[in-house]
C-alpha cells in the first residue's frame, strides 16, 4: 500500500500546489513559534527569541523552497519555467514564431486532413447501435444490374423473398434506395434533397431512437423522418414540425419524427436528409434506372456466424428467380456493413495510404524548414547560451529548455494545423472533386483526429528540435563570450543538409503530383470516339407517370421537337444509356449466317438511340449509314455496330448487309462506327457494341442529349421548362455530359487534386527553406560583401557568389530527389492511366519547375547582397 | 544550483529517516515534537534542523512510509501530525537490522567490539 499512500501524496501536491504551499508555510510558522516559545521559557526576550529562532534556522521561505524541491513540484516548476521562458522568447521574435507556426500548420494540417479522411472512411464506426452486427446482402448478378456504392441492388420483390427466407439468421432485414426528392414546405420554394426510400423497419434494424417524434408505424399515412441536420437547417429545430405536412415531389407527407443527430444514412459517403417508408412512397414512382431496386442490409441474430448467414442468403439467392428477365443471379454474399462498402474500402484504403504518404512528405519538408530556422537561431543565441552555461546552467537543462521552446512551437503549429483542417474540409467540399450520387465527405475532426494532430505535433517537435537543441547547448563558452561575433560557415552546414533534403522531398512530391495530374489529363484527353463537350444530358422516366408506349413515344417526339426548336440548340437526340457514365448493359448477339467456323456469337454492349444521337455526340461512321427516320417500327429492323463487333463476328469481312439475331429477332447491319470508349474513358479493352433504333425498340426511360454552345445551366433550365410544359409531373435529372464523365474519373481527380496541392505546398516550403538559408548566409557575410564591393567587385560578382552556393544546394537536392522519385513512383502504378510511373515528361518538367522556383528564392537574398552599402556594412562592426 | 546538495550525504539522510520512523512508533507527532524527541532522547547531541527535518518528512510521505493529517495540537493550534504506516514499520525493521549490521562492522573495524 506504500505506493498508494505515496502516490496519493504526490497527487495532492500536484493538484493543489497553492494549498500545499499554504500548509507548508503554516507548518513552518508553527514550528518557529514553538521554537520561540521554548526560547522564551529559557529566558530569552520575546523579540530576540523569534529572531534567534529565525537566525538559527533560516527563513520560513527557504525551508518552504527546500521542501518543495523534494516533490514532483520540482519537475512541474521547471516545466512551467521553461514554458514561460519559451513563450517570452517566441513573443520577442514574432516573425520567426509566425513563419514557423504557419509552416508547421501547413504540414500538420495536410497530414491531419488526410488522417481525418482515413478516420471518416475507415475508422469511425457508423452511429448506430452495435454496428458490428450489421451486414449487407450483396448479390452477384450478371446482365442487368444496378449498383449503389459497391452494393448490388435487388428488385423489391426479391428483397421481400430474402426477408422471408432469412428470418432465422437476421433479427431484421431492411432495404434502402437512395432517391433525390424535391422538397417543398409551406410557401418556400422547392429544394432538391437526397434521401432514401426505405423498408418500414429501417430504423428498428439500425437500433436508433428518434430525437423528436417517432419513426414509422404500420398504419401511417404517408410519413417522412427528417435528418437532424435538415431539421435544424430547414425547420430551425422546431419541435412543432412533427405532424406537419411537407411536399416531396409534389406529394404530401406527414413529418413523423427526426432522426438522432449525427445519423446521416448508413455509409460515410452518402448523406441522407430524409427517409420515406416504401409503403407510403411506392418505389418506381421516382426517376431512375431500375427504379424499384433496393440495397438490402440486416442485423444478424446473436451467435449467427458470417459463414452460416452467407450459406442461408446464398440458398435464397439461388432459389428465388432473378425477377428480371435479362439478368442471372450467381449467388449472394453477406459482407460486414462498414462506413465504406468493403469493395470500395480496399481501393480507398490504398489511395488514402498514398495521400497520407504525400502529406507526411509535406510535413517532413515543413519540419525541416523549422529545424533549419531553429539552427539559425541557435547560432544567433550562442552568446545567450554561453552566458547561461558560464553561470552554471547544466547542459541537459539547456537542451530541455530549447526543446520545450521547439515543442511549444510545434504544438502551436498543430493547433494551426487543426484550424487549417477545418478550413480545408470546407475548401474541399466547395472546390474538391464532386462525389457520385451527391455523396458528401464529412471531414469534421473528432477527438481521434485532434489526438492525432497533437501526437503528430509533439513527435515531430521532438524529432526536428533535438538536433538544433543539442547543437546550441554545445556552444563553447570561452571563445563565444570573447569575440561574440558570428563565425564559421560551418554553422550553416546543418541547414544546408536540411535544405537539400527538403528539395529532394519536394522533387518526389512534385513528380508524384505531375504523374497524377498528367494521368487525369490523359484520361480527359482520351479520344472516346465521341465529343462530350457542349452536350447536356437529361434523364427522363415516364414509367412512374403511367405512360404506355404510344403516349411515351408521343411525349419524346414532341419533347425532341420543342428542344430542337430552342435557339442555340444545334442538335438533340435520345438514348437509353448515357455513354461514358460508368454504366453498361449487354446482350447476346449471334450472326445469322453460318460462316466457315459455324455460327458465331458474342455478348455485345448496346444502347437504344434515335437517328440524331450520332450527330449530337459526333460519333463518326466508318461504313454504311447511321439510323434514319425511315427505320421505324414495321420496317426491317436495323442496327449499327462498332468495328470490334464486326471483327468478332465477321473477321476480314464488311459487316454491312449482314444479319444478326439479338433480343429475340433478326436485325440487318446498316452501319459501322469507329471503336470508342463506352462505359468509362479509362477502359482499355474495347467491347463489341451495337446501337439499336429507339423507333424499333421502345423504352420508357430515356436520356435526352442536347448539343448547344449556350451555358449548360441555361440549357438545363430550358430543358426543364420544356418538360414541365409537356407534363409537370415528369422529373428531369440534367447535367453536362462532361460532369457525368468527370464523376467516373473520381479516383484520378482526387489524386490529382490532393497530391497536386501537396506538391505545390511542398515546393513552396522548400523554396522558403532555401531562401532562409541564403538570406542567413548573406546576412552573416554583410561585412565581407561590403569589403568586396569597396575593393571594386561589381554587383554581378557578389550575385554569382551567392547564387553559386544556392545552385549547389539545388543541384544536390534535385539529383537526390530524382533518384528517390524514380525508385518510388512505382507505388502509383495502380492509379496511373496513359503514362508509366517513369513518365519522361513528368521527370523533366517537375524538377525544372522546382529548380526555377528555388532559383528565384535564391535570387532574392543574392540581390540584397549586391546592394550592400560598404560604409554601413563596415560600420556595423 | 541548489545548495541543498549538502544534505545529500546518504548516511545522514538514511539515518535521519531511521530516527524519524523510530520516533513515530511512539504515536502521531507534529514536526517540532519529532525534533524535540530526537534531541531529548539523544541528550541534545542530535539537533535536527528544520531544513533537514521537513525535506525528510516529505521524502517519507512520497515513499508512503508516513502519512500526514492536520489536527488540533494541545495548544489549540492546527498542526500537521505525522503517522507511521504499515510499510513504514516494515522499512524501519529492515533499516534497523541493516543499521545494526553496519554499526557492528564499523565497531569491529574500529576495534571496539
Amino acid at each position: 500500500m506504500s505506493h498508494l499512500d505515496g502516490l496519493r501524496h504526490r497527487l495532492a501536491v500536484l493538484l493543489h500546489p497553492r494549498r500545499y504551499a499554504r500548509e507548508m508555510e503554516a507548518e513552518q510558522r508553527f514550528h518557529l513559534e514553538l521554537e520561540a516559545m521554548q526560547q522564551r521559557q529559557a529566558g530569552v526576550e520575546a523579540d530576540d527569541a523569534e529572531l534567534t529562532a529565525r537566525r538559527t534556522y533560516g527563513s520560513v521561505m527557504y525551508y518552504g523552497e527546500e521542501v518543495r524541491r523534494m516533490t514532483v513540484l520540482r519537475f512541474i516548476d521547471a516545466l512551467t519555467q521553461d514554458l514561460r521562458y519559451a513563450l517570452r522568447t517566441l513573443h520577442r521574435n514574432p516573425g520567426f514564431a509566425l513563419v514557423s507556426v504557419l509552416t508547421l500548420a501547413l504540414g500538420i494540417g495536410a497530414t491531419t486532413a488526410v488522417f481525418s479522411m482515413v478516420n471518416t472512411l475507415l475508422l469511425r464506426p457508423l452511429p448506430v447501435s452495435h454496428p458490428e452486427q450489421l451486414v449487407l446482402v450483396n448479390e452477384q448478378r450478371v446482365g442487368a444490374a444496378s449498383w449503389w456504392l459497391g452494393q448490388e441492388q435487388v428488385p423489391y420483390d426479391r428483397f421481400l423473398a430474402y426477408r422471408e427466407g432469412t428470418r432465422e439468421i437476421f433479427s431484421g432485414l431492411s432495404a434502402q434506395r437512395q432517391v433525390s426528392f424535391s422538397l417543398r414546405f409551406g410557401n418556400e420554394p422547392a429544394t432538391a434533397v437526397t434521401g432514401a426510400i426505405v423498408s418500414g423497419n429501417y430504423f428498428d434494424v439500425l437500433g436508433l431512437r428518434p430525437a423528436v417524434g417517432r419513426f414509422f408505424s404500420a398504419d401511417d399515412e404517408p410519413a417522412v423522418v427528417l435528418s437532424h441536420r435538415l431539421w435544424q437547417s430547414r425547420f430551425s429545430g422546431d419541435r412543432g414540425v412533427v405532424g406537419q405536412t411537407i411536399y416531396l415531389n409534389s406529394r404530401p407527407y406527414v413529418i413523423a419524427g427526426v432522426a438522432p443527430g449525427g445519423f446521416r444514412g448508413t455509409t460515410a459517403l452518402a448523406t441522407h436528409e430524409l427517409w420515406v417508408p416504401a409503403r407510403s412512397a411506392p418505389l418506381g414512382e421516382h426517376a431512375g434506372f431500375m427504379r424499384d431496386w433496393v440495397a438490402p442490409f440486416g442485423r444478424l441474430r446473436p451467435g449467427v456466424s458470417l459463414e452460416h448467414a452467407a450459406a442461408v442468403v446464398n440458398a435464397v439467392a439461388m432459389r428465388v428467380p432473378p425477377g428480371e428477365p435479362q439478368s442471372r443471379v450467381r449467388g449472394a454474399r453477406v459482407e460486414p456493413m462498414t462506413p465504406v462498402p468493403a469493395r470500395a474500402g480496399r481501393s480507398i484504403a490504398r489511395d488514402l495510404e498514398m495521400f497520407l504518404t504525400a502529406a507526411i512528405l509535406v510535413l517532413l519538408i515543413a519540419g525541416a524548414n523549422v529545424a533549419g530556422m531553429l539552427l539559425a537561431r541557435a547560432s544567433a543565441r550562442r552568446r545567450e547560451i554561453a552566458v547561461r552555461l558560464a553561470i552554471g546552467a547544466g547542459r541537459w537543462r539547456l537542451v530541455r529548455q530549447l526543446l520545450t521552446e521547439s515543442v511549444l512551437l510545434f504544438l502551436l503549429g498543430g493547433a494551426g494545423g487543426v484550424l487549417l483542417t477545418l478550413w480545408l474540409s470546407r475548401i474541399f467540399a466547395a472546390w474538391g472533386p464532386a462525389l457520385p450520387d451527391g455523396a458528401v465527405l464529412d471531414l469534421t475532426p473528432d477527438l481521434r483526429v485532434l489526438g492525432f494532430a497533437l501526437a503528430l505535433a509533439a513527435v515531430t517537435g521532438m524529432l526536428f528540435a533535438l538536433v538544433p537543441a543539442v547543437r546550441a547547448s554545445s556552444a563553447e563558452v570561452a571563445p563565444t563570450l570573447k569575440d561574440g561575433a558570428e563565425r564559421g560557415s560551418g554553422r550553416t552546414r546543418g541547414r544546408s543538409v536540411f535544405v537539400s533534403a527538403q528539395l529532394a522531398l519536394a522533387v518526389v512530391l512534385l513528380v508524384a503530383a505531375g504523374l497524377c495530374v498528367r494521368t487525369l489529363r490523359s484520361a480527359l484527353a482520351v479520344d472516346p470516339g465521341l465529343d462530350p463537350d457542349d452536350v447536356v444530358v437529361a434523364a427522363i422516366d415516364l414509367a412512374p407517370n403511367g405512360y404506355d408506349e404510344v403516349r411515351g413515344r408521343a411525349f419524346y417526339r414532341s419533347l425532341l421537337e420543342r428542344v430542337r426548336a430552342l435557339p442555340g440548340v444545334e442538335s438533340a437526340g435520345i438514348a437509353q444509356l448515357v455513354l461514358l457514365s460508368g454504366m453498361s448493359d449487354g446482350n447476346d448477339i449471334e450472326s445469322a449466317e453460318v460462316g466457315p467456323s459455324g455460327r458465331t456469337r458474342t455478348n455485345a454492349w448496346y444502347d437504344v438511340v434515335d437517328p440524331d444521337f450520332f450527330r449530337t455526340l459526333r460519333i463518326p461512321l466508318v461504313a454504311g449509314r447511321a439510323l434514319t427516320d425511315a427505320d421505324v417500327a414495321g420496317h426491317a429492323p436495323v442496327i449499327v455496330v462498332n468495328q470490334e463487333l464486326a471483327r468478332q463476328l465477321w473477321p476480314g469481312e464488311s459487316p454491312l448487309g449482314k444479319h444478326v439475331r439479338t433480343f429475340g429477332r433478326d436485325w440487318e447491319v446498316v452501319g459501322m462506327t469507329r471503336d470508342g470508349k463506352y462505359a468509362n474513358v479509362t477502359d482499355n479493352a474495347v467491347p463489341p457494341f451495337m446501337f439499336l433504333s429507339f423507333a424499333q425498340r421502345y423504352s420508357a426511360s430515356m436520356t435526352l442529349h442536347v448539343r448547344s454552345r449556350l451555358p449548360a445551366s441555361q440549357v438545363i433550365h430550358e430543358i426543364r421548362a420544356q418538360v414541365r410544359a409537356l407534363d409537370p409531373n415528369v422529373a428531369v435529372g440534367a447535367e453536362p455530359l462532361t460532369d457525368v464523365i468527370g464523376t467516373t474519373l473520381l479516383q484520378q481527380r482526387f489524386a490529382a487534386w490532393l497530391i497536386g496541392v501537396f506538391g505545390l505546398v511542398g515546393m513552396l516550403l522548400a523554396a522558403i527553406g532555401i531562401y532562409g538559408v541564403l538570406a542567413y548566409y548573406v546576412a552573416q557575410r554583410t561585412r565581407e560583401f561590403g569589403i568586396r564591393l569597396a575593393l571594386g567587385a561589381r554587383g554581378g560578382d557578389v550575385l554569382r557568389l551567392v547564387m553559386r552556393r544556392g545552385a549547389l544546394l539545388i543541384a544536390i537536392g534535385t539529383a537526390v530527389g530524382l533518384g528517390a522519385a524514380a525508385a518510388t513512383t512505382r507505388v502509383l502504378r495502380g492509379l496511373l492511366y496513359g503514362i508509366g510511373p517513369l513518365d519522361p515528361v513528368t521527370f523533366v518538367v517537375a524538377p525544372l519547375v522546382l529548380v526555377a522556383v528555388a532559383l528565384v528564392a535564391c535570387w532574392l537574398p543574392a540581390r540584397r547582397a549586391t546592394r550592400t552599402d560598404p560604409i554601413i556594412a563596415l560600420r556595423a562592426e | 544550483m541548489p545548495a541543498a546538495d549538502r544534505s545529500k550525504s546518504p548516511l545522514l539522510q538514511g539515518t535521519l529517516d531511521l530516527l524519524i520512523l523510530k520516533t513515530l512508533t511512539l504515536g502521531s507527532l507534529h514536526g517540532y515534537a519529532i525534533a524535540q524527541h530526537i534531541a531529548r532522547s539523544s541528550d541534545g547531541v542530535l539537533q535536527v534542523e528544520q531544513g533537514s527535518l521537513y525535506p525528510a518528512l516529505e521524502r517519507l510521505l512520497n515513499k508512503g512510509w508516513v502519512t500526514a493529517k492536520w489536527k488540533e495540537s494541545p495548544t489549540k493550534r492546527q498542526a500537521r501530525y505525522y503517522t507511521i504506516t504499515a510499510s513504514g514499520r516494515k522499512q524501519l525493521g529492515e533499516a534497523l537490522s541493516s543499521y545494526d549490521r553496519v554499526a557492528l562492522a564499523i565497531g569491529r573495524v574500529l576495534g571496539r567490539a
